[in-house]
C-alpha cells in the first residue's frame, strides 16, 4: 500500500518532461530575404496538415544585406527553438561558412534549417550533405544534374548539347562543368558558350547570336543553367531558341512557366518549403539533431512541358513522359 | 428374404461416398473459382486504385498538398464508373481525415483506422462487407501524405460463382440420378451368389431341403444334421422302446 | 466348384469393380460439368479486367490528343506500352491501332500471337469491341481526346493462362480425390464385407465344424438384421433344436428310469452313447466370444492415418512461418524442425508406455485414449499461433499416434492368433501406407482451399469418427494378461553387441528414415515452396513417396522371399535413394524433385521388407524384441531427420541440403554392402573348415 505513492511519483516525474513540451507551442523565426513567398506556404502547411501547433515568427530582410546582422542580433535575443532561412544569400550571410563561424556576428547555439539554397556544400553552409558539420541542414532546390539529364534523355536522346552561362557566375560554372564531365561519360558533348562581357557585365545582346552558334555547332538542346543573368533575360533567350529550332532545357521554372522554354525538371517551392517543414519537425518533435539530418533536394520533382513549344518544334514528348509530365 | 440384407449396407455405404466424393468436388473446384476470382477481381481494382494514386502523386508534384489537389473531387467521381462493383473511393490525409470520398457526406469523417496502410506498403482487408484495398499516396519527398481507400463488392463475383455452382450441380445430380440405381441394381446382382448362399444355409439349418452345391461346408454340415438328427432319433426310439416295456417286476 | 471362398473373393472383387465404376463416373462428370463452367463464366471476369486496364493504358494517350499531339505523331508508344504490359502481370498484349485496325505500336509477351483487327462499322454501346484469340481474351478501347472523337484503337489481350492453370489444377484434384475416394471406399468396403459376410460366415463355418464334431455348447451371435444374422438364427434354432431333443431324451430316459433298474441303466447307456457323439451344456447353449476380425481394426488404423497424415505437406511451412516471430537469435529454418521432430520423439518414447497401456486397458480402451489424445493435439494444433503452443500440440498428437497404432497392431495380432500373423501384420503396413497416400494428398487440397486450421480441424473429425468405429467394431476385452516380461536391457546388450544388427540399423534404417523425415517431410515441401509451387501440388509431391512405396514394398518382400537378394536390395535401395537425392543439384529442380521423391518411395519400399527379415535373421534375442529396436532407431533417424536438414539449410540452400543427404545415404549403403560382404565371407570360412 505504502508503495503505491512512490510508483506514481516515477511514473509522473517520467511523464512530466512530456507534458511540458506538448503544452508549450515551438517558436520558429523565419529570416526571409524577399518576403514571404510560396516555400513558406509549403513549410506553414505542411505543420497545418499534420496538426503540429507552431508559433511563427516573420523577419524580413528586403532584400537588403544590410540588415542581416541586426536580423541576426533579434535573433540572437528572442533565442527561438528553431531559425528557417531562405535564400543562398541570406544563408550564407547569417550562418557564415561551416569552417569560419564567426559567434559574434553569426546565428550560434540554435538549431537551423535552411530552404531555397543552391549548392550548400559549395557555399561552406555544410560541410557536406549527408552530414552538415553543425547544427543546420536543410533542403536544396535543384534537382542534381545526373537527375536533370535523365528528364533530357527521356524527352529526347542526344550527343551534343550546348548551354550559354554568365562567367561572374559561380554557380553556372560549377553546374555546367559537372555536367560536361557526366556527358563525356556518356560519350556526349556539351559546347559552354559563356556570354561575353562589357566592363564586366554580360551583354545580354550577345544572346540571340550565341544561340545560332549553338545550333550550328550542331547541338540538339539548349540547356539553360540556374543562372540569375540569364533569367532576367529568359525571354530573349528562349525566343532565340525557339527560331534556330533547338529545344530548350531549363533548371528552373520559370524559362518554361514563364518563357518559351521546351521543358525543365524543377522543384516546385511548395514541395521544397514543406520538405523543409519535413526536417524541422525531426528537429523540433523527433528530437534529432541538425546536424543529423542530411541536406536533401525532393525525390520527385516536376517536369514542366510547354506544348506550344513542342507544337512549333514539332518535337512532341514521349507518352511515357506525359504521363509523369505537366503540360503549360 | 426377410430383412435387410448386407448388399443395402454396401448400396448405402456406396451412396454416401459417392455424394460425398462428388460434394467434395464441388466444393473444391467451387473454392478453386471463387479464389480466381477473387485474385482477378483484386487485381483489377488495384490496377484502378494505382492509376488514381499515380494521378494524386503527380498532382502534388505541382507543388500543393494532397488536400488541393486540382479536380480531385471528380477524379475519383469519374474513377468511380469504372467498374459496377466499385463502391467508394476515399482519399485521406497522413493523419486518416477523409479529404475525398464518392460518397461526399463522409469528407471530413476519420477513415476506419483498419483500412489505412501502413507506412508505404499497401492493405487488403475486409470491412463493412466491403473488400478494401489501402494504398499510400507519397508526396515528393517520399513520405506518405495520405492514403487513398478502394473499397469494393463481390456482386459480380457472387454472379458467376452462382452460375459456376448452378452448372456444377445440375449434372453432378444427373450424374448421381443415373449412377446410383445403377449401383443399386449392380450390388444387388452381384450380392446374388452370397445371399443364395446365405440362403441355402437359413434353408439347410432350418431342416430343409439339400444344398445345390457341392461346397464343403453345406456338404459337411447337411450330413452332420441328418447324423445327428438320425442319432437322436435313434436314442428316442431307444428310450422310447426301452419306456414302452412293461413295467419291472419289483416295481 | 463352386466353394464360399470363391463367391466370397467374386464378391469382393465385383464390389470393388462397382464402387470404382460409380466414383469414376459421377466425378468426372461433375468435374467436366465445372470446367465448362469455368470456361465460360472465366470469359466476361477476364474482359472486366482487360476494359479496365484499356481505360488506365488509354488515358495518357489521350491526355497527348488532348493536348493538341497529333495521333500520328504520338512519341515513344511502343516504350510506353511495354513498360505497362510489364507493370501488369495479366497483359498478354498492347496493341497501339490507328481507326482502321493498322498496328503502331505492339508490346507484351503474347505480341507475336495478335491477329490485326477490323474495327465494325457499328459500335456497341459501351464502345469497346471484344474478341477471343487462341488462349487469350481481347477487350479493344477507343483512344480519344477528351471530348473527342475516336482517333484509334488500344488493344488489351489477357491471357488465359490464370485459368488453365486453375483447369489444370482442378484436374489433378479429380485424381486426387478419385484416387483417395477409391482408397476410401476399398477399405470401407472391405470393413463392412468383412462386418456382415466374411465374419459371419467365417463363424458359420465354426459352427458347423462344431457341429460336425457334435458341439451343441455354443450359440452363434445374433445381431444384425441381414442374411448373416438370419443365419445365424437358423443355426441358433438348429442348437435349440438338437436342445430340445437332448432335454426330451432326457425326460424320457428319467421316465424310462421310472420303470425299473434295469430300464435305468439301458436308457442311461443311451444317453451315455449319446453322449459320445453330442455334447450339450447344461442350461442351454451360450454365445461363443467374439474375437473382431483384423479387419476391424485395420479401418480406424487407417483412418486415423488419414488424419495425421492430412497436414503432412505444409507442417514444414506451418513451422517456417510460426517461427518468424522467434528471437532472431535462432535460425527460423531450424526452428521450423521442432515441431517435426517434436512429433516423432514423442511417437518413439510413447510406444513402449502405449504397449503397456494396450495390455492393461485392451485395445479398444487404447485405441479410444489414444484417439481423445490425438483430437486434443489436433484442436490445439488449428488454434496454435506461436511454434512453442503448436509444437506441444504436435508432442500430444505423437504420444495419440504411438498409443493407437500399437493398439490397433495388437488387436490385429490377436485377431488373427490362428497362424496368420504375418497376413495380419502386413494388412498393419498396407492399412498405414495408403493412409498416408490418401491423408497427405487430400490434405493438401483442402490446406491449400481451406487453410491449416480447417485441415487440423479435418482431422480431429476423423480421430473422432475413428474412436465410434473402434466402440462399434472393437469388442471390448482384455489383452494377453502377462505381457512378456523379457528383460529390455539384456536383450538390447545381446541386440547391439551383434555387429550384423548395428549395422543394419545405423547404415540402412537410420539412414532411411533421416531422408524420409529430413527430405521428403521437410526440405521437399520447402524447396518445392519456393518454386512457388501451390499447396495442393505440394502434396502430390510427397503422395508420390507413399503411392511408389506400396508396390514396392511387395516387390521387396516377393524379391527377397524367391531370389533371396534381400541384403542386395537393403544397400541396392540405399544406393539408388542416394543417387536420385544427388540428381537434385544436377538436374532442374522442377523435374529433378519429384523425380526423386518417386524414387526414394520405390527404393525405401524395396528394402523395407528385407530390412525386418535380416533384423529377425541375426538371430540376437527375441524377434519382438529385435524388431522394436529397429522401429526405435528408425525413429531415431527420423528426429534427427528434419535437423540434420535444418541445419545443413543455415549452410547451403535446399538443393545443396539434399545432395548432401543424398550422399550421405549412398555411402552408408556402400558401407551396409560392405560389411555385409565381410560378414558373408566369415560366415563361409566358418563353415568349410
Amino acid at each position: 500500500m505504502r508503495r503505491r505513492p512512490l510508483v506514481a511519483a516515477a511514473a509522473l516525474g517520467l511523464v512530466a518532461p512530456a507534458v511540458a513540451r506538448a503544452q508549450r507551442r515551438p517558436r520558429i523565426l523565419m529570416m526571409l530575404f524577399r518576403g514571404w513567398e510560396e516555400a513558406c506556404d509549403g513549410f506553414r502547411d505542411y505543420f497545418a496538415a499534420r496538426r503540429l501547433d507552431v508559433e511563427l515568427v516573420v523577419s524580413n530582410a528586403e532584400e537588403d544585406l544590410s540588415r542581416v546582422p541586426a536580423m541576426v542580433r533579434q535573433a540572437q535575443a528572442m533565442r527561438p527553438d528553431l531559425v528557417y532561412l531562405w535564400g543562398t544569400t541570406l544563408t550564407m550571410a547569417a550562418l557564415g561558412p561551416w569552417d569560419a563561424h564567426d559567434p559574434a556576428r553569426h546565428l550560434n547555439g540554435m538549431p537551423v534549417v535552411f530552404n531555397i539554397v543552391t549548392d550548400p556544400v559549395r557555399n561552406r553552409v555544410v560541410r557536406s550533405r549527408a552530414a552538415p558539420g553543425r547544427p543546420v541542414t536543410g533542403t536544396e532546390y535543384i534537382a542534381p544534374v545526373a537527375v536533370q539529364l535523365r528528364a533530357m534523355e527521356s524527352y529526347r536522346p542526344f550527343q551534343r548539347a550546348a548551354a550559354l552561362f554568365n562567367p561572374r557566375e559561380r554557380n553556372s560554372i560549377v553546374t555546367l562543368e559537372e555536367m560536361a564531365e557526366q556527358l563525356a561519360t556518356r560519350g556526349a558533348v556539351l559546347h559552354s558558350l559563356p556570354v561575353p562581357l562589357a566592363d564586366g557585365r554580360p551583354q545580354p545582346d550577345a544572346i540571340p547570336g550565341l544561340v545560332t552558334a549553338a545550333r550550328e555547332a550542331g547541338a540538339e538542346w539548349l540547356y539553360i543553367p540556374p543562372d540569375t543573368f540569364l533569367n532576367e533575360h529568359r525571354a530573349v533567350l528562349t525566343a532565340a531558341a525557339l527560331q534556330e529550332g533547338l529545344p530548350s532545357f531549363a533548371a528552373s521554372e520559370r524559362f518554361v512557366a514563364f518563357a518559351d522554354g521546351l521543358a525543365g525538371l524543377v522543384s516546385r517551392y511548395y514541395s521544397v518549403g514543406a520538405f523543409t517543414g519535413f526536417k524541422a519537425e525531426q528537429i523540433l518533435f523527433g528530437g534529432v539533431s541538425p546536424a543529423a539530418i542530411p541536406v536533401e533536394t525532393l525525390s520527385r520533382f516536376s517536369y514542366l512541358v510547354r506544348m506550344e513549344t513542342a507544337r512549333r518544334l514539332r518535337a512532341y514528348p514521349p507518352v511515357e513522359l506525359l504521363r509523369i509530365a505537366e503540360a503549360v | 428374404m426377410t430383412g435387410s440384407s448386407f448388399a443395402t449396407r454396401i448400396g448405402l455405404l456406396l451412396t454416401a461416398l459417392t455424394v460425398l466424393a462428388c460434394t467434395l468436388v464441388t466444393a473444391l473446384n467451387y473454392l478453386k473459382f471463387e479464389r480466381l476470382l477473387l485474385i482477378q477481381h483484386q487485381r483489377m481494382f488495384t490496377t484502378i486504385g494505382a492509376d488514381l494514386v499515380d494521378t494524386f502523386e503527380r498532382g502534388m508534384n505541382i507543388g500543393v498538398r494532397l488536400a488541393d489537389v486540382p479536380g480531385a473531387q471528380s477524379l475519383l467521381d469519374r474513377a468511380f464508373g469504372r467498374d459496377v462493383d466499385l463502391q467508394r473511393i476515399t482519399v485521406a490525409d497522413a493523419g486518416g481525415r477523409v479529404l475525398f470520398d464518392t460518397e461526399r457526406v463522409r469528407i471530413g469523417d476519420a477513415a476506419a483506422p483498419a483500412l489505412l496502410p501502413a507506412g508505404t506498403t499497401r492493405r487488403l482487408a475486409r470491412f463493412g462487407g466491403l473488400d478494401w484495398i489501402g494504398m499510400p499516396v507519397v508526396n515528393s519527398f517520399g513520405q506518405r501524405e495520405g492514403s487513398l481507400l478502394l473499397g469494393y463488392g463481390r456482386a459480380g463475383i457472387a454472379d458467376r460463382l452462382t452460375a459456376v455452382a448452378l452448372a456444377m450441380a445440375g449434372p453432378g445430380l444427373t450424374a448421381l440420378a443415373i449412377g446410383l440405381p445403377l449401383a443399386w441394381l449392380a450390388i444387388f446382382l452381384v450380392a446374388r451368389p452370397t445371399r443364395a448362399l446365405f440362403a441355402q444355409l437359413a434353408g439347410l439349418l432350418a431342416g430343409g431341403g439339400a444344398p445345390a452345391t457341392e461346397e464343403a461346408m453345406l456338404q459337411g454340415l447337411r450330413e452332420a444334421i441328418h447324423r445327428h438328427g438320425a442319432t437322436l432319433d435313434d436314442a428316442e426310439r431307444q428310450l422310447e422302446a426301452i419306456a414302452a416295456r412293461a413295467p419291472e417286476r419289483n416295481a | 466348384m463352386i466353394s464360399t471362398e470363391h463367391i466370397v473373393r467374386r464378391l469382393v472383387r465385383n464390389l470393388s469393380i462397382i464402387a470404382a465404376l460409380v466414383l469414376l463416373g459421377t466425378v468426372v462428370a461433375v468435374s467436366f460439368a465445372a470446367l465448362g463452367a469455368f470456361d465460360r463464366e472465366v470469359r466476361p471476369a477476364i474482359e472486366r479486367e482487360a476494359a479496365v486496364i484499356g481505360v488506365v493504358v488509354a488515358n495518357p494517350l489521350e491526355r497527348a490528343l488532348g493536348l493538341g499531339i497529333p495521333f500520328d505523331e504520338l512519341v515513344g508508344t511502343s516504350e510506353y506500352l511495354a513498360d505497362m504490359a510489364a507493370s501488369q502481370p495479366a497483359v498478354a498484349y498492347l496493341v497501339l491501332t490507328d481507326l482502321a485496325g493498322q498496328p503502331r505500336a505492339t508490346a507484351g509477351p503474347a505480341a507475336a500471337s495478335f491477329e490485326p483487327l477490323v474495327p465494325p462499322a457499328v459500335l456497341p454501346g459501351d464502345g469497346m469491341l471484344r474478341r477471343a484469340l487462341p488462349g487469350i481474351y481481347e477487350t479493344a478501347v477507343a483512344v480519344a481526346a477528351p471530348g473527342g472523337r475516336p482517333q484509334g484503337w488500344l488493344l488489351v489481350g489477357v491471357s488465359r493462362a490464370a485459368v488453365d492453370g486453375v483447369i489444370e489444377d482442378t484436374s489433378w484434384d479429380l485424381v486426387i480425390v478419385l484416387l483417395v475416394a477409391v482408397m476410401l471406399a476399398m477399405e470401407l468396403l472391405r470393413f463392412v464385407i468383412d462386418r456382415t459376410v466374411i465374419g459371419p460366415l467365417s463363424m458359420i463355418e465354426r459352427m458347423a465344424r462344431r457341429l460336425s464334431a457334435g458341439d451343441c455348447t455354443a450359440q452363434a451371435v445374433t445381431g444384425a438384421t441381414d442374411e448373416a444374422g438370419a443365419v445365424a438364427r437358423a443355426v441358433n434354432a438348429l442348437v435349440r433344436r438338437l436342445g430340445d431333443r437332448w432335454a426330451y431324451l432326457e425326460w424320457l430316459a428319467a421316465e424310462a428310469a421310472s420303470a425299473g433298474g434295469r430300464a435305468a441303466r439301458e436308457a442311461a447307456a443311451v444317453l451315455d452313447g449319446l453322449h459320445d457323439r453330442l455334447r450339450f451344456r447344461d442350461g442351454g447353449a451360450v454365445p461363443e466370444p467374439l474375437a473382431g476380425s483384423a479387419s476391424a481394426a485395420r479401418l480406424p488404423l487407417f483412418l486415423f492415418v488419414v488424419a495425421e497424415q492430412l497436414s503432412t505437406s505444409f507442417i514444414p511451412l506451418l513451422g517456417r512461418d510460426l517461427a518468424r516471430g522467434a528471437p532472431p537469435f535462432l535460425s527460423p529454418d531450424l526452428l521450423a524442425a521442432l515441431p517435426i521432430s517434436a512429433f516423432v520423439a514423442a511417437v518413439a518414447l510413447a510406444t513402449p508406455y502405449g504397449g503397456r497401456l494396450t495390455a492393461r486397458r485392451g485395445p479398444r480402451g487404447a485405441i479410444l485414449i489414444g484417439g481423445g489424445l490425438a483430437a486434443l493435439g489436433y484442436l490445439g494444433a488449428a488454434l496454435a499461433t506461436e511454434l512453442l503452443p503448436f509444437a506441444a500440440a504436435r508432442v500430444l498428437c505423437g504420444i495419440g499416434y504411438a498409443v493407437l497404432t500399437i493398439a490397433c497392431q495388437a488387436q490385429m495380432a490377436l485377431a488373427a492368433r490362428q497362424g496368420r500373423l504375418a497376413r495380419s501384420l502386413g494388412g498393419f503396413t498396407g492399412a498405414v501406407m495408403s493412409g498416408a497416400v490418401c491423408g497427405t494428398a487430400i490434405g493438401a487440397v483442402i490446406a491449400d482451399r481451406l487453410g491449416y486450421a480447417a485441415t487440423f480441424v479435418a482431422s480431429v473429425a476423423l480421430v473422432v469418427v475413428v474412436m465410434l468405429v473402434a466402440l462399434r467394431a472393437i469388442p471390448r476385452g482384455l489383452a494377453e494378461a502377462g505381457a512378456a516380461a523379457e528383460s529390455v536391457l539384456a536383450g538390447a546388450r545381446a541386440a547391439f553387441g551383434n555387429a550384423r544388427f548395428t549395422a543394419l540399423l545405423l547404415l540402412a534404417a537410420v539412414p532411411a528414415k533421416v531422408v524420409l523425415a529430413g527430405v521428403i517431410f521437410y526440405l521437399a515441401p520447402l524447396a518445392l515452396r519456393d518454386l512457388g509451387e501451390s499447396q495442393a501440388a505440394i502434396g502430390r509431391n510427397v503422395m508420390l513417396y507413399g503411392l511408389c512405396m506400396l508396390p514396392a514394398i511387395t516387390l521387396g518382400g516377393w524379391l527377397a522371399d524367391r531370389v533371396r537378394i534381400g541384403g542386395g536390395l537393403i544397400w541396392g535401395g540405399a544406393l539408388l535413394n542416394g543417387a536420385a537425392l544427388l540428381m537434385i543439384p544436377i538436374l532442374p529442380e522442377a523435374v529433378a524433385l519429384p523425380i526423386a521423391i518417386a524414387v526414394t518411395g520405390a527404393a525405401q519400399g524395396l528394402a523395407s521388407a528385407p530390412m525386418l527379415a535380416a533384423a529377425a535373421a541375426t538371430g540376437s534375442g527375441s524377434t519382438p524384441l529385435l524388431l522394436s529396436f529397429l522401429r526405435l532407431g528408425e525413429r531415431i533417424g527420423s528426429v534427427i531427420g528434419p535437423f540434420a536438414a535444418a541445419w545443413l539449410l543455415t549452410r547451403g540452400d535446399t538443393v545443396w541440403a539434399m545432395g548432401v543427404l543424398g550422399a550421405v545415404t549412398a555411402l552408408a549403403g556402400l558401407a551396409y554392402a560392405v560389411v555385409q560382404q565381410a560378414g558373408r565371407r566369415a560366415a563361409a570360412m566358418g563353415s568349410a573348415p
